[in-house]
Order: structure tokens, then C-alpha cells, then sequence
């Protein structure tokens, strides 16, 4: 059976992330498709993990007890953040190197390069000339400095990255080295043969950047089967006939817009018109700016009892959290990608109320499985709100609009075809190219 | 003792009346030592010229000796110094120096010291004739018996030299003065060799030449031989900007050879000369004995070597380490064995365990070989390299006797002799046939590993030494075989393990298969093979490529290194933090590894069975994994 080598940036053992998560699932579902024979390499260390690497030699560590799972220790890297890089070439020449050379994945797809740089990809491409090479995109890194957010310095969302633009967002910087910025980036992302976008605007922006169009296929993550969580009062007496809890799922930071959501409750409040409470499941306020901090605290003292701070939770919780909630909130004020969060919601039948920009507007159609609201405006979110909660019926037609959840095991399915489908046409021009020098 | 001076009493009176116009004679004697005698004189300057006496009878005196111009004596009469060894007494001869003839008459003779024989014997002579008669004085050091003779004979020739030894002016360090000779330190590294580090520099003229006199008078040429560096505090000092404190190379180090030994630890003089014919010399401080202290220096220093540069430790480094090395041989260090048990009846295999520091491995070992009837039946032998826990080892080892029942000797070492030598003090009383270099940090998985590669050993034709499966304890591979790589744009080979990280059940390392090396951890060979390529070799500091070393060596002699996976036993290695002194001691260890095996492993990367397992391969199509896609 082929193989094929999933490069992550971090383990879900480690830190349960979003991508890391997904890449395990994938890593599982293709192992139990009979389709590739999968291999993880999850990059770990500080400033993820506590600990560093602990053998002489290696920088490889076996990860739960599974012969083809791997930590890849990268504390040697010297890591360049700006160009994404580790200045420890011997990252690449030698561990990574080794590592390749010893399994010889017939394809590498990575689902993330942060800590590892882009190098990994040029490495592979040298070792294992002929290997598929498959990228998927989960946010704007090499596009975009700012935490790959595009979303400027100054505040607004940024559609388009220039040396221009970015050194206007990082005054310190000179135009002239995020000219070399992406040229670097791009030079590397060059030997990659197919990238997966989870959305259309995701891709978008990437062809903007000079990514070929049809260098990008379009694939949402699927999921894997769950058993949805009941609306209150379906299978208890939970239910009072309202639809009016609203359960807020992800990080508290001003880029996921929690604090125009609390805006928002505050006018409900103030407006007294829908009686609405809302939930708060999430963490990590501790370290946002300060500024933000003060915010966030501030409102939330001053919002009263119909807001709860549920807070952290694990990814087994959820089922449960989704149990006491009708709707799910996604605020943001940045682009989004495709977010987990919705695909969650909807797994759970509950109709999303997002802001109506990039990769949420994308996944959530107004008026028929949700309903969107201008992004960064609490008014118009407290509106919103107002009408989800007044309008006799919306809730059920909203969540009967819902459909499937793109299911892991044909997510699988399309990218063991997308391996097949680069490995041919990789053969191919092999076979024509010997062909010629023969 | 001196002896007494006496006239020769064999025959007639040979000496002719009016003898003092005799054409040659001895006129100041003096016994540097029992049975070293320095005579100076004069003859007439006529090679060959007929003495003008009867000779007959006489016996000759054989003398090293230099003859020189001494005008003053009348005639055109030549100036000798000579010395003589192996003389019990002064009695009557003649002497050839430098095809004269010059007479030894002991009623004519004035015996004295080694100062006035300088003083007297050499006086009014030129500095080249003054710097000869030192060095002929000088290396009759070779003559004297080590320890009190020789240091006696070194206190005379140390009083010679600084009557006869032109001077040149004391070198002063100080801005406005343009030459700067400055010794840092002088390391003794056997009685005739020595590592002198220093810096010297001359802001007016090119600095020509630079010598070292020993105490005892051997003056060495150093200018061709030193390894130079930048010493920025040198620099600094001379108000160099910091932006050039890198350019000049004002510091040295050189490794010194004499003609013959030097004991005295006071009373060396490195002296500088430069275009210009200016000379000026400085005293070194006290000659520093003590070689760990030596070793450090010396690694130490090698941090100045310029990269893609091998001339400082080729030239100084490796020779200083050598000769540090072979100060002490390991089979002096063995304090006491001492058998626990009843030792086992001629046992095949014998288990070389070294202890370092952590002692508490023994207990977990034995806890392991107890249910192991192959280690039970073994030779097993703990060597203590850790001399500070000779007691402490002797208290765990009865007790862990008394539990486990396991008998056992403890080699316990009165030093420290690092990995390669603890594994020869262990082997040296070694009763088996078979012997296993076992770490201490290495254990079982299961029972029946021993026999497993006792057995394959046996029964493989060829087979040199065998090397099993070593884990981690994450049950990731530690070993599986070595091998050399050569990292690209260095000309050094390192030491690489196959499929290192990888997880154990890693298929390629499931395979039987001959390698470049094994690893030391757990290495098995038999008696003789150690016996015929000399057990590990003492060369390299501190252990890192003992194991290669003695790998290579087996393949030399056409013998196989074999990696045997069927034996699993866990190692315990952590990740380690060198120093600054443990990178270069290991920067030496690869240099020297690789300037005595470059070939050999050249060779052996070249076959491509083994070589080509963990490297690139050319391209193909994907395809079911098949054993030969990973082996």
C-alpha cells in the first residue's frame, strides 16, 4: 500500500488545536480506509510543549505508542519567524531528511508548516523527488505577517498582501524584506503540486496572492460521525418553549469578536425587548493585549445574569455544552477560514448566527441554516439576535435547512483520489520526461 | 659523589717534560653527574698535528665535544669543550676533539663547578660558540638516570647555562614598546616533550624568529612550527580597535619536542627576533605538571582552529594528547577484584559492565540477569571508574549479592580512565572466551538476549562483532547498526545510527544484516579478536569513537560487524548538554577518527549494501512497501 506522511505543526496530545485535531482524524480515517498507509509527524517543543527532546542524536520521539506516529523535536531550529524558517538547516538535511529516506512516503501532505518553516517542503521534494506533494491551507500565514489573520495593524480586515500594504502594518519592517518575505514563501510553496483549501474565500485569497487557481482544489474537512446533541426538550424536561440560548464557542480574543458579542447582550439588556441569555465556552483571555483584557472583563461584570462564563472545555464536552444551548454564535471580526465551530454546530443541529464575512458567510447561508449579522457591529448582532429570537419558527426552519456535515469518510475518499490523481500525472511527466532523454 | 681525581698508574711517567707547550690539553674539569664529566681546554690548530708527546699507553676518552677560536692561547691555538659519560674516575687519557688530540692529565687539571668551567673554559667566545657549548652541555640529559640523578645533572647544566648564555634584553609589555613576548603557560606532557602557549607580536618589523631554551639549555626553533590566532584581549591591550582585534595573530600555541629530556620547572626563556635584527626574550612561568589539567588546556585551545584548518590539531593538538595519554597506562590503575559468589566454572562469555558515577545501575541490572540463567552462568565483571566510590560500591555490591544471588567481581580502578580503558582493565581479567562490552545503563528486555548473539556469533562465518537491537525507553530505536556520514563541505566523518528515533518495530530494522560498526553500548566479540587488534584503543578522550575505532579494526583483519535484532535489550542514553570543552574534545576525537580511518570508511560508504540504507535513492513509482523498499 502507498503511504502517505502527514506533517503537522503540533500534536493534539499536546495541544488539542483545531488543525492538529483535524490531522489526526485524518490520520486515523485514511489508516482504516485501506487506501494509504499513514504515517504522522507532529512537530513538538517549546513554546507548545514544556519539555524538549530528551535522546542524543534524534529529534524524532514515538507519540502514542503507535509505531507510525512521531514526535519531530525542532528545539535545534533557531526558528526565523518572519520568513518562517529555522535557521538550523539541519532540521531538514539531516533529521528530516533521515526520516524520509527511511519511510519514502509516496506522498506528503502537510497541514501546517508553523515551527517547521517552509523549507520542509523544498526538503521533500529534494529527498523524495517524485513524491506527491500536498499542502492544505488552514489560514494566511504566508501571506500575511499579522499572525496570518489578514487583519492590518490599524484594524480593518485586509484583503491583499503587498510589501507595500504589510510594511504599512509593521512600520519597523522595510518594504524590501516582505518583498523577500514572499518570494522566499513562495519559492517553497512552489514544489508543492496540489493545495487544499477547506473554502472557496480561502482560496480566493491565495490565487489573488499568485497561487494558481488550479493549483487549489476545494475541500471542506469532513468530520467524523457523532451522535447529535439533543434541542432542549426533545429527550428532557429541559425545555420551556423558547429558543433564546445562545452558546458562544472558541477563543476570547478581539479577532473572534467575543466582545461585540457582549456589546450586543448589553443592548438586548438595555433594550429589554427579547429576554436572551448566552453562554461562554472558551479560555485563553489571559493572554490578550491588556487593553483587550480590561475590556472584556468589563463587560462581562457589567453584563448581568444573562451571560454565563462557562469557560474552558474539552473536545469530549462539547456534546454535552451543545445540549444547553439553541444557538451558536460566530463573531468574528477577521475572516475566518472554515471554522470548526460551525461545522459543529450544524453536527449538532443548531442553527449559527455569524458575521457576514469571508469563510463564515461562506459556510453559513443567511437565512436558510443561519442567519448573518455585519461583522464587528453590535447593533446590528443585537438585532439580529432580536429577530432570531421574536420570529415564531425561524429556529426550527433554520435548523431543518441544515444539511449533511461534509462526513470524514469521504473527505477521505476525495483526497486518497487526490493522491492517486497527482501520483499519476507525476508518473506521467516522469514517463515523458525520460521518454525525451531517451 | 664526586670522585676523586687521581693520576692513572699504569706503566712509565708518559707525559714529556715541558708539557705545558704541548700542543693540546684539558685544563678545567667538572662532574656534572655520577659519571658525567665536562672538561675544557685547548689544542693547537692543526688538524691531525703530531701531539709532541708519547701517547702510548694511554687510553682514549671518547667525548662528545665543539671546538672553537681561542686566539688569546697564542699561535692560532683552538678552544674545546667536551663531555664525557660513563667515566668512573678522572684519570689519565687522551682525548679526540674534533680530530685533535688533547691530553688529560689529572695533576694538571683544575676541577671546578659548572659556573667556572663556563667562566673559565669559554671565556671571551661569541655568542654562536656559547650557544653550541650549551647545547652540547644540554643533552647529556639523555645520560642520567630518571628522578634524583637527573634532576642533580639538570641543577648543573642549569648553572652552566646561565653563565654561558648570551642574554638579550627583558621583553617589557607596555603600549609604546613594539615587540610583545608574552608565555602564558608551559605544560609538560612527558620528560622531553611540552605544549608552550603565549603571544607575541612587533609593531615595527616582521617577527623572524622565535626560540624556547629549556632550564638545562636545549634551544629550540619554534618559528616554523607554531600554530597562530587572534587574541583579541592582546589587541585590546595594545589599543587595537575593536573592529581589527581579529586581524592580527598574536597568539600561539606549539607543541615543543627536546633532543633530550628537561626536568626542571623553573628557568625557561622564549626569546623573539624580528627583520630588523631586534631580539628580545622573556621568562616562562613555572613549567605546569599536571595532565588533566594539560588535557583541558590543550582541547581547550583547539577552539582557535580556524575552520576548514587541521595544522593546529595535527601538529599540536593530537601530538600534545598522545603523549599525555601514554604518561599513564591503564594496567597501573586497577586497585583491587573482588569476586561476589562462587564464580561460575569455566564460563564462556565474560560481561564488562564500567561504572560511572551511577553506581545504582548494577542494582537494575542485576535485577534483570537474575532471571536470565545465560548472565547468571556469565563471567560478569563490574569495573568502577569512579575511584570516589570505591566504598560505596563495596556496600551495595554484598548486599546485592546477598539478594540476587548473581556472582559478580568488581575491578575498582584507583582513577579514572574513561570508557576505553575500564573496558581493557576489565577485560584484563577477563575469564571467558567470548566477551561482551556491556553499558551500565543497558538493560534486558527479555531473557535469552546473551545466548541469541553468542549463538550467531558461533555459527556466522566471518564474524567479527555483533551489536543487537538497542531501544530507548519510549520504545524508539537508539541502535541499530552504525554508520559513517560525512556531512557536506566537511572533510570529517561522523558516527550515524541507522533508523535512529524510528519506532522499534521499524521494519528495515527487523533485518539481520552486516553494518560499518556497532555500537560499544553492547558490543559481542571473542577473546582473540580483542587480543589480535589490541583491545580499545586509549587514543580518543572521553569516549566517542572507541567503538568505530575498534570496528574498523576488525574489519581490517576481513572480519564482519553484524547487527542482530533478534537480541532487544533497552539503553538508556539521555539527551546530553555539552560543554564548550566536551564539543571540542569531541571535535578531536572526530579529527583523529577520521585521519586514521578515512580511507578505510570511504570504502566501506562506497559498497552500497549497507551504506545506501537511510540515504536518498533514485526516484520511483509508489508501490506496495516491500522490504526492499526500506532496507
Amino acid at each position: 500500500m502507498p503511504k502517505v506522511l502527514y506533517v503537522v505543526h503540533n500534536h493534539p496530545a499536546v495541544m488539542p488545536g483545531g488543525a492538529e485535531t483535524y490531522a489526526l482524524e485524518l490520520y486515523g480515517a485514511m489508516r482504516d480506509s485501506g487506501r494509504y498507509d499513514p504515517i504522522l509527524l507532529a512537530r513538538t517543543g517549546p513554546p507548545v510543549s514544556r519539555t524538549g527532546r530528551v535522546h542524543e542524536g534524534t529529534l524524532l520521539e514515538p507519540a502514542g505508542g503507535d509505531p507510525n506516529q512521531y514526535f519531530f523535536h525542532t528545539d535545534i531550529a533557531d526558528y526565523d519567524w518572519f520568513l518562517s524558517t529555522s535557521r538550523n538547516k539541519d532540521v531538514y538535511t539531516k533529521f528530516y531528511r533521515d526520516f524520509l529516506a527511511a519511510y519514502r512516503p509516496e506522498v506528503v501532505h502537510f497541514q501546517h508548516t508553523l515551527f517547521l518553516g517552509y523549507d520542509i517542503l523544498r526538503e521533500t521534494r529534494r529527498t523524495l523527488p517524485d513524491s506527491a506533494i500536498v499542502y492544505t491551507l488552514h489560514e494566511y500565514v504566508p501571506i500575511c505577517h499579522n499572525n496570518g489573520q489578514m487583519f492590518r495593524t490599524t484594524g480593518e480586515r485586509c484583503l491583499a498582501a503587498s510589501p507595500r500594504r504589510c510594511h504599512e502594518c509593521f512600520p519597523a519592517i522595510p518594504p524590501q524584506e516582505f518583498f523577500l518575505r514572499e518570494r522566499f514563501i513562495k519559492s517553497h510553496l512552489g514544489v508543492v503540486d496540489r493545495f487544499v483549501s477547506p473554502s472557496r474565500f480561502l482560496a480566493d485569497r491565495y490565487a489573488d496572492w499568485g497561487i494558481a487557481r488550479d493549483r487549489i482544489t476545494v475541500e471542506e474537512n469532513g468530520r467524523p460521525p457523532l451522535l447529535a446533541a439533543p434541542a432542549r426538550g426533545e429527550e428532557d424536561d429541559a425545555g420551556d418553549g423558547f429558543r433564546n440560548r445562545i452558546g458562544y464557542f472558541g477563543q476570547f480574543t478581539a479577532f473572534k469578536g467575543a466582545d461585540v458579542l457582549l456589546t450586543a447582550m448589553k443592548l438586548l439588556t438595555e433594550r429589554a425587548a427579547a429576554h436572551a441569555t448566552l453562554r461562554l465556552h472558551g479560555a485563553n483571555i489571559e493572554h490578550q493585549p491588556e487593553d483587550f483584557q480590561a475590556l472584556f472583563r468589563s463587560l462581562l461584570e457589567t453584563a448581568g445574569d444573562d451571560v454565563t462564563l462557562v469557560g474552558r472545555y474539552r473536545p469530549d464536552e462539547l456534546s454535552a455544552l451543545m445540549r444547553a444551548v439553541d444557538w451558536v454564535v460566530v463573531p468574528s471580526i477577521w475572516w475566518e477560514n472554515a471554522p470548526l465551530v460551525i461545522q459543529e454546530a450544524f453536527a449538532h443541529g443548531r442553527p449559527v448566527i455569524c458575521s457576514d464575512i469571508g469563510g463564515m458567510a461562506e459556510k453559513v447561508t443567511d437565512g436558510v441554516d443561519g442567519l448573518h449579522f455585519r461583522a464587528g457591529d453590535p447593533r446590528s448582532l443585537a438585532d439580529t439576535i432580536e429577530r432570531a429570537l421574536a420570529t415564531p419558527g425561524l429556529w426550527e426552519r433554520l435548523r431543518a435547512g441544515i444539511g449533511e456535515v461534509h462526513p470524514l469518510a469521504r473527505h477521505v475518499t476525495t483526497l486518497a483520489d487526490l493522491y492517486d490523481d497527482v501520483l499519476a500525472a507525476r508518473s506521467g511527466s516522469a514517463r515523458e520526461r525520460s521518454a525525451r532523454a531517451g | 659523589m664526586l670522585a676523586e681525581p687521581r693520576l692513572a698508574t699504569t706503566g712509565a711517567d708518559p707525559l714529556p717534560a715541558g708539557s705545558d707547550r704541548s700542543p693540546g690539553r684539558a685544563e678545567f674539569a667538572c662532574w656534572l653527574g655520577d659519571g658525567i664529566l665536562a672538561l675544557a681546554g685547548w689544542c693547537a690548530d692543526a688538524p691531525g698535528a703530531d701531539p709532541g708527546w708519547d701517547t702510548d699507553g694511554l687510553p682514549d676518552l671518547a667525548v662528545r665535544s665543539i671546538v672553537f677560536s681561542r686566539d688569546e692561547a697564542g699561535e692560532g691555538a683552538i678552544g674545546f669543550l667536551a663531555v664525557a659519560t660513563g667515566v668512573p674516575a678522572l684519570e689519565a687519557a687522551v682525548l679526540d676533539v674534533g680530530g685533535r688530540c688533547a691530553l688529560l692529565d689529572p695533576t694538571r687539571i683544575e676541577v671546578t663547578d659548572a659556573e667556572s668551567l663556563a667562566w673559565f673554559g669559554l671565556a671571551a667566545v661569541g655568542a654562536e660558540v656559547r650557544r653550541e657549548a650549551q647545547s652540547l652541555m644540554a643533552t647529556t640529559m639523555g645520560e642520567a638516570a630518571s628522578g634524583w640523578p637527573a634532576s642533580r645533572l639538570a641543577g648543573e647544566l642549569r648553572r652552566f647555562r646561565d653563565a654561558v648564555r648570551p642574554r638579550a634584553p627583558h621583553c617589557q609589555i607596555a603600549v609604546d614598546v613594539a615587540q610583545g613576548l608574552f608565555i602564558d603557560a608551559v605544560h609538560r606532557l612527558d620528560d622531553r616533550s611540552f605544549y608552550v602557549r603565549g603571544w607575541m607580536r612587533d609593531a615595527s618589523a616582521e617577527i623572524t624568529g622565535l626560540a624556547a631554551l629549556s632550564p638545562e639549555g636545549l634551544r629550540v626553533d619554534l618559528a616554523g612550527t607554531l600554530a597562530r590566532f587572534p587574541r583579541p584581549d592582546v589587541e585590546q591591550f595594545y589599543g587595537v580597535p575593536p573592529e581589527e582585534q581579529g586581524r592580527a595573530r598574536s597568539g600561539f600555541v606549539v607543541h615543543v619536542e627536546l633532543p633530550a629530556p628537561s626536568v626542571l620547572a623553573e628557568g625557561w626563556v622564549l626569546e623573539l627576533r624580528n627583520a630588523a635584527g631586534v631580539v628580545v626574550e622573556t621568562a616562562a612561568p613555572a613549567v605546569v605538571d599536571d595532565p588533566s589539567l594539560t588535557r583541558s588546556v590543550v582541547l581547550a585551545d583547539l577552539a582557535h582552529e580556524a575552520p576548514g584548518d587541521d595544522s593546529l590539531v595535527r601538529g599540536h593538538t593530537s601530538p600534545a594528547l598522545r603523549k599525555l595519554g601514554a604518561r599513564q597506562h591503564w594496567s597501573g590503575a586497577i586497585a583491587s577484584v573482588t569476586q561476589y559468589g562462587t564464580p561460575p566454572t569455566e564460563p564462556e562469555t565474560s560481561v564488562i559492565v564500567p561504572l560511572f558515577r551511577r553506581i545504582d545501575f548494577v542494582e537494575h541490572q542485576l535485577s534483570h540477569f537474575v532471571d536470565d540463567p545465560d548472565v547468571v552462568g556469565a563471567d560478569l565483571v563490574y569495573v568502577l571508574d569512579s575511584p570516589e566510590m570505591a566504598d560505596e560500591l563495596a556496600g551495595a555490591s554484598a548486599a546485592l549479592h546477598r539478594l540476587y544471588g548473581v556472582p559478580f567481581r568488581t575491578v575498582v580502578l584507583n582513577r579514572n580512565l574513561g570508557f576505553a580503558d575500564a573496558n581493557n582493565a576489565g577485560v584484563s581479567v577477563a575469564r571467558g572466551r567470548l566477551l561482551l562490552l556491556l553499558n551500565s545503563d543497558v538493560l534486558p528486555d527479555r531473557p535469552g538476549w546473551l545466548s541469541t548473539m553468542t549463538d550467531f556469533l558461533d555459527r556466522t562465518p566471518k564474524a567479527g562483532a555483533v551489536g543487537p537491537k538497542l531501544v530507548y525507553e519510549d520504545g524508539s530505536i537508539q541502535h541499530a547498526g552504525m554508520y559513517f556520514l560525512r556531512p557536506e563541505g566537511s572533510p570529517l566523518w561522523e558516527n550515524a545510527h541507522y533508523y535512529k528515533g524510528l519506532h522499534r518495530s521499524f521494519p528495515a530494522a527487523a533485518q539481520t544484516r552486516v553494518v560499518p560498526a556497532v555500537t560499544g553500548a553492547c558490543l559481542l566479540l571473542a577473546r582473540e579478536m580483542w587480543d589480535k587488534v589490541g583491545g580499545l584503543s586509549g587514543a580518543y578522550v572521553q569516549g566517542d569513537y572507541e567503538d568505530s575505532d575498534l570496528c574498523l579494526r576488525i574489519g581490517e583483519l576481513g572480519y564482519d560487524c553484524w547487527y542482530l535484532p533478534a537480541a532487544e535489550l533497552y539503553h538508556l542514553e539521555g539527551q546530553s548538554y555539552p560543554t564548550a570543552l566536551r564539543r571540542l574534545t569531541s571535535r578531536f576525537n572526530t579529527w583523529l577518527h577520521t585521519s586514521l580511518w578515512d580511507a578505510r570508511i570511504a570504502e566501506l560508504m562506497a559498497a552500497p549494501p549497507p551504506a545506501a540504507a537511510t540515504r536518498p535513492r533514485s526516484p520511483t513509482r509508489p508501490r506496495p512497501r516491500t522490504k526492499k523498499d526500506v532496507t
